[in-house]
């Protein structure tokens, strides 16, 4: 009670005749004052410092290298990310929409299992998804030998270079399709469930409902998940190297490391996120002023699934299958082997360590990340200030940056700040100067939350926007300010989204390569990291344990995503 | 008036949880380590070798210092030593290529050391010649041949393999890899750029397939017939030779190996070696660490666990490296590889080699 | 219990700037008094609501609670600050709480053991007794909004709210839930404001009546005022059927016109004020009849008046109603004349 009454007496009451100008200054001050907006808007700054800094460096002038690069390789870079993007989206659409339409509307065998299944490719990190495929593909070997015995060398080549987009896109497609799965089939389950069922009641077919009905309806959510699935593209780098196509990613690490141009790299690293922004863009405009509210009281309503016939069922199924073994039954199949071949060699008690310190750095990286996006997507929520959307909106890039590049931006502030600010503060105090922030978990936190934010933000905002803002009002209206609000009514309500996100989150950090790759403190070693150091040896044999432990962890990850889930329908 | 900041901000102190949350962990992690700084020595390294750990341990065994290391790519640990300035931990900067550490030698993060004893044990070719780097080991890239189907005489220069005889029959990976770079540095510094962009160019278009996958892949794909040479690290055939993976090792046994260029310059070759700091703390244990891994011991040691050529003339070689037999290595200047490194990553992009 | 007073409020939308959603109204209600505010969709009478409780924050005017300022143009109160509480249309339980939680949400300043006698008491004043452990997806339409009444009053808030509580339910459901809220506010002395597009709600539970078009308040009221003596055409036709007769012709029979009523010759009259004969009369005039609707213990009638001379062309069909047994046909003519009512 205290603040709200000696705010109350202290606030001066401008009443002078030329009051409007100062009226509206004081206003604008005000809104730009609430602590929501001021806490979320300095979050939202610090994590677009490493955004900033790279395009600040779009504004110094370019060096030779750049006019190479944009006469030789920009072209090729732009044409193969675009076409990955398409391919390799349009694939996971066909994929992750049809099955989760298939196992959210109709009954048949194995329905349930293939509801949580469908998400297993999600725990398979693209790079590890390459080696297997890449060993795999070895085995196809005779068949190319075949082929260019009867059709010609040239032939051959030509159709290699076009099968390789193929298969890179189908291996993409086939781990990153769950994206889209789990936005369509929470879409179809929830959001759309009673005008599916109005629409059936109407007279129409499933296939009609499907085309008329759920897919209109679960086209914000589907292109939501597409636009994961899409940044996630834009950002791989060990897949599309593995197979050599140059993308924009490939480009940009080829700048830097190879070229040893950080400013060139800094250019492309901005074209990769201008193909984000389009993407974002584009999504916003496409879910337009349609709002998807849905009352409080009405999320936990069960959509009845329709039984399907004896062969239509084993239709259904097999089609259900067919992404389960692409995605994981197949590079799993491999890993497995290896690990056969392997484990003996490396399951050492220092091996049990490394898991330890791995699912440690995963559990602080998930909270500190899930805290963050927690508190911009309330803010926003709570927020009058229009200054805030963009901010968040920069804030969120950061997933379509390539780790590497977002170390760049991340070490250069950091630096900064070390041998600034706190090399004198230690030189003051007589100590030998070092590093605070360089090089210590501060900063691979930092990183995770530049990186990952959008990760957890974006269901989280989704999530929110499903909870009636009455249910907030009645909150405030009953003495909770937003804090309370927020941890007595939101949170709980959003548990659903938020295990969601925490796992997304989790996964990706248990995935993260680079990032942890050149930031880590000394001595400190992730699972991933050791994947690919022995991946890099060539002992792609001995990859497999770790490979395999990262898989597993996502899986267990994935357990309470699908529990809960299920858990909605029932209640 | 505090209080009411204080409520005013309650958001604000949820931001300052989500900032120390990593702190928290951080400062238990520096605490650990401040613990044991009785002797230590810092490594930002691009070996990622398990068999350098062992070293490492038998090192801090013998002298009582410990080794700490960071491992990553050589161009973010240069970019990194960068960012850090004077107040860098690091003591030694260890690469897996000479261009990295002319690199790094030119952005001034690495310092002159005089020791007897690295200049003895480590030829002149292989090391900077006032002292900022060392070689620690060699490795040659040569070409792996299908013993069933190509006839080692028909083979001779990396130039030869432009020839029109070899269309289809080449495999190599990816120019984005610094081994290939360095490669066609070194056949810059020998000829020209416009020679260079000529001969890759031709490779590529002798290549049975698009460049894709590891070294490693390149050999398997040539023993399973796909093609009959593959440009590749002599190390990468060891560890192909010695998998735990049994379609490996049998791959292995169908592949030849061919020091190219024996009646010229030599084979190319390349060294991963190590730099002090320029902002070292522990200047004298990083020289001591050096020169214990260049001793003849430990050389043979490197030799046998990674299947790489010792730098110091007196280290044994595996016996899979003395069953290939000796070589002439091409004696150019490694600082050389550094130096055109650039011109060869431009020389790919026109050649069209991804 | 506190009054409330709000004094030319505004508030604009940035999507139309040239017409406010509530444009400098201007309201008083006395302690312990209901107030309903009825208007159609778009009124403005929702906004005007949810900035007394502070959830929208007024673009001029100032609003007073009791004796606290809780909105001026240069400061405001935050909503849990202000002691009001509020009834949503839909209810807006807290899905996650049972009844009982719902209702003792707002009590955080009790103990556990006093909270729950507070819920307990509560429960029982809106005839839930019993249903604390119960999920608001347990219960019906009409309980979930006694449970959000009694979550609303629990706090015992200066100022009660009620955005259209009962337009969700059926009309059975709606008439005992009015009566029983009637009850409850009066039994409380609880002041309130009611909000509403529905007359009939209005009437039966307030002590005053606002109407409220295009963000402005036309008409302010005890119901018996409003419903005999309306302002202007919206105000008479939205409490039922009304006739714009000639003042002429009423006077003397209908009660005074208020001030700033029309007093240009003309009155508004309800159909039940016009006598309607079979034969005619002294001040009796002639009407056609139009259209017949059977509606049991009476027959509405429209009808166009045939010889008004000189006025006929702006009268337009009246509503009268005819309680005789004899049947009466369209086409048929009847006489009307004023009934003497007071």
């Amino acid at each position: 009670m205290g603040p709200a009454k000696s705010r109350s007496k202290q606030a001066p009451l401008f009443l002078s005749p030329e009051g409007n100008l100062r009226v509206s200054a004081q206003r604008w001050a005000w809104q730009l004052s609430s602590p929501w907006t001021i806490t979320a808007g300095s979050l939202a700054l610090i994590v677009s410092i490493p955004m900033l800094v790279i395009l600040a460096n779009l504004f110094s002038s370019p060096g030779e290298n750049w006019e190479h690069i944009r006469q030789h390789t920009l072209p090729g870079y732009l044409k193969n990310t675009a076409i990955l993007l398409t391919v390799a989206g349009l694939l996971s659409l066909a994929i992750g929409v049809p099955s989760a339409w298939l196992v959210s509307s109709f009954n048949f065998p194995g329905r349930s299992i293939f509801s949580w299944a469908l998400i297993l490719p999600l725990a398979l990190p693209t790079y590890v998804a390459a080696y297997a495929y890449g060993d795999i593909l070895q085995s196809l070997i005779p068949l190319q030998i075949w082929v260019r015995s009867n059709w010609g060398v040239e032939a051959f080549l030509h159709a290699e270079a076009v099968m390789r987009y193929g298969i890179v896109s189908l291996i993409l497609a086939s781990v990153l399709y769950p994206y889209v799965y789990l936005a369509s089939k929470a879409a179809f389950c929830y959001q759309a469930s009673s005008s599916i069922e109005v629409s059936r009641t109407l007279g129409r077919g499933m296939t009609a409902t499907f085309f008329r009905v759920a897919l209109p309806m679960a086209r914000p959510a589907i292109v939501a998940g597409l636009a994961l699935v899409m940044m996630e593209i834009i950002n791989d780098y060990g897949a599309v190297s593995f197979f050599g196509i140059p993308t924009l990613t490939v480009g940009i690490f080829r700048t830097w490391l190879a070229v040893g141009d950080t400013g060139a790299a800094v250019r492309l690293s901005a074209g990769a996120m201008l193909f984000i922004l389009i993407l974002l863009i584009g999504e916003r405009m496409q879910r337009g002023k349609k709002g998807f509210f849905a009352s409080g009281l009405k999320t936990h309503h069960t959509p009845q699934r329709k039984q399907l016939g004896r062969s239509t069922g084993m239709i259904a199924a097999c089609l259900c299958l067919l992404p389960v073994t692409t995605g994981f039954l197949i590079p799993g199949w491999r890993l497995a082997r290896w690990t056969l071949q392997t484990y003996q060699k490396t399951l050492t008690p220092k091996f049990w360590q490394l898991l330890e310190s791995t699912l440690a750095i995963a559990a602080t990286g998930t909270l500190t990340v899930l805290l963050g996006a927690v508190l911009l997507s309330y803010a926003r929520r709570v927020s009058t200030s229009r200054f805030l959307a963009p901010l968040v909106h920069s804030a969120t890039l950061g997933y379509a940056v390539p780790g590497a590049v977002i170390a760049i931006g991340i070490l250069l502030p950091l630096g900064w700040l070390d041998k600034g600010p706190v090399s004198s503060l230690q030189r003051l105090s007589g100590s030998e100067p070092s590093l605070l922030f360089s090089g210590s978990l501060v900063a691979l936190g930092l990183a995770y939350l530049v990186r990952f934010l959008a990760v957890a933000y974006h269901p989280l905002k989704s999530g929110m926007e499903r909870v009636c803002t009455n249910l907030d009002s009645a909150s405030r209206l009953l003495g909770r300010g937003p804090l309370g609000t927020l941890l007595r009514i939101n949170l709980p309500l959003l548990r659903g989204p938020l295990l969601a996100a925490a796992i997304l989150v989790f996964v990706d950090v248990l995935k993260e390569l680079p990032l942890t790759l050149v930031l880590r403190p000394f001595n400190f070693e992730t699972l991933s990291t050791k994947a690919f150091s022995l991946a890099s040896e060539g002992r792609l044999a001995e990859c497999a344990v770790p490979s395999l432990l990262i898989v597993l962890a996502g899986i267990i990850g994935l357990v309470p995503l699908n529990r809960l889930m299920e858990g909605w329908k029932t209640q | 008036m505090t209080m009411i900041i204080i409520s005013r901000f309650k958001p604000i102190t949820l931001l300052i949880f989500i900032l120390c949350s990593f702190g928290l962990r951080a400062d238990a992690e520096t605490d650990k380590r401040k613990l044991e700084t009785e002797g230590e020595v810092n490594l930002y390294t691009h070996r990622h070798y398990e068999a350098d750990e062992a070293l490492f341990a038998r090192f801090t065994e013998k002298t009582g210092i410990k080794v700490n290391v960071v491992k990553a790519n050589a161009d973010e640990l240069i970019e990194r030593l960068k960012s850090e300035g004077e107040a860098s931990p690091a003591d030694l900067l260890v690469t897996a290529d000479a261009g990295r550490l002319v690199r790094a030698q030119e952005a001034g993060l690495l310092q002159a050391v005089k020791s007897e004893k690295l200049e003895d044990c480590v030829p002149a070719q292989l090391r900077e010649p006032d002292g900022y780097w060392f070689g620690l080991t060699l490795r040659a890239r040569i070409f792996a041949y299908a013993k069933a189907r190509v006839n080692p005489a028909s083979l001779s220069t990396y130039e030869a393999l432009a020839q029109p005889v070899w269309k289809g029959r080449i495999l190599a990976r990816s120019s984005s890899n610094i081994y290939n770079q360095s490669l066609l540095a070194s056949i810059i510094a020998q000829s020209s750029e416009e020679q260079a962009v000529a001969w890759a160019r031709a490779v590529r278009s002798n290549m049975a397939r698009p460049p894709q996958g590891s070294d490693r892949d390149q050999m398997r794909a040539v023993a399973a017939g796909l093609a009959d040479v593959a440009i590749v690290n002599t190390y990468y055939l060891g560890i192909l030779a010695t998998s735990s993976d049994p379609a490996d090792r049998k791959s292995a046994e169908k592949i030849g190996v061919f020091f190219p260029n024996q009646g010229g310059r030599g084979a190319h070759i390349n060294i991963s070696g190590a730099g002090v700091t320029r902002h070292a703390k522990n200047t004298e244990n990083a020289i001591t660490l050096l020169e214990f891994l260049v001793e003849s011991e430990q050389q043979s040691e490197f030799a046998r666990a990674n299947f790489e050529y010792p730098v110091n003339p007196e280290g044994q070689r595996s016996p899979l490296l003395k069953k290939w037999g000796a070589f002439k290595a091409d004696t150019l200047n490694l600082s050389e590889l550094g130096k055109y490194n650039q011109a060869a990553v431009k020389a790919f992009d026109l050649a069209g080699w991804e | 219990m506190s009054s409330l007073r709000i004094q030319s409020l505004t508030k604009r939308f940035t999507g139309d700037p040239k017409f406010p959603a509530v444009n400098g109204v201007s309201l008083d209600i006395p302690e312990g008094h209901a107030m309903a505010i009825v208007g159609e969709s778009g009124s403005g009478k929702t906004t005007l609501l949810r900035m007394i409780a502070g959830l929208e924050i007024p673009d001029g005017g100032e609003i007073h609670i009791g004796s606290k300022l809780a909105s001026s143009v240069t400061h405001v109160i935050a909503p849990e600050q202000r002691g009001v509480g509020l009834v949503f249309q839909d209810g807006a339980l807290f899905p996650h709480l049972t009844a009982a939680k719902n209702i003792g949400y707002g009590l955080k300043s009790m103990r556990r053991k006093q909270r729950a006698a507070k819920v307990e008491e509560m429960l029982e004043l809106v005839g839930l007794s019993g249903y604390g452990g119960r999920y608001p997806r347990e219960v019906s339409g009409g309980e979930a909004q006694r449970v959000a009444l009694a979550r609303a009053l629990a706090p015992e808030p200066g100022i009660l709210l009620l955005d259209e509580p009962f337009s969700n339910l059926d009309t059975t459901l709606r008439k005992q839930l009015r009566d029983d809220v009637k009850l409850i506010l009066k039994n409380t002395g609880t002041t309130s404001l009611f909000v509403t597009h529905d007359t009939e709600d209005a009437l039966a539970i307030a002590d005053e009546i606002a109407v409220m078009r295009k963000g402005e308040l036309l008409q302010v009221g005890e119901p018996a005022a409003l419903y005999r003596n309306p302002c202007d055409a919206y105000c008479a036709n939205l409490f039922g059927p009304a006739n714009r007769l000639p003042e002429s012709f009423m006077r003397g029979i209908a009660s005074p016109p208020a001030p700033g009523q029309m007093g240009d010759g003309w009155l508004w009259t309800r159909p039940e004020e016009l006598e309607v004969l079979q034969a005619s009369g002294a001040d009796a005039i002639q009407v056609e009849v139009t259209e017949v609707r059977y509606l049991g213990e009476r027959q509405e009638l429209k009808a166009v008046p045939s010889n008004l001379e000189g006025q006929g062309a702006t009268l337009s069909s009246l509503t009268l109603y005819w309680e005789g047994r004899e049947e009466v046909r369209p086409g048929q003519r009847l006489w009307i004349k004023p009934r003497y009512l007071h």
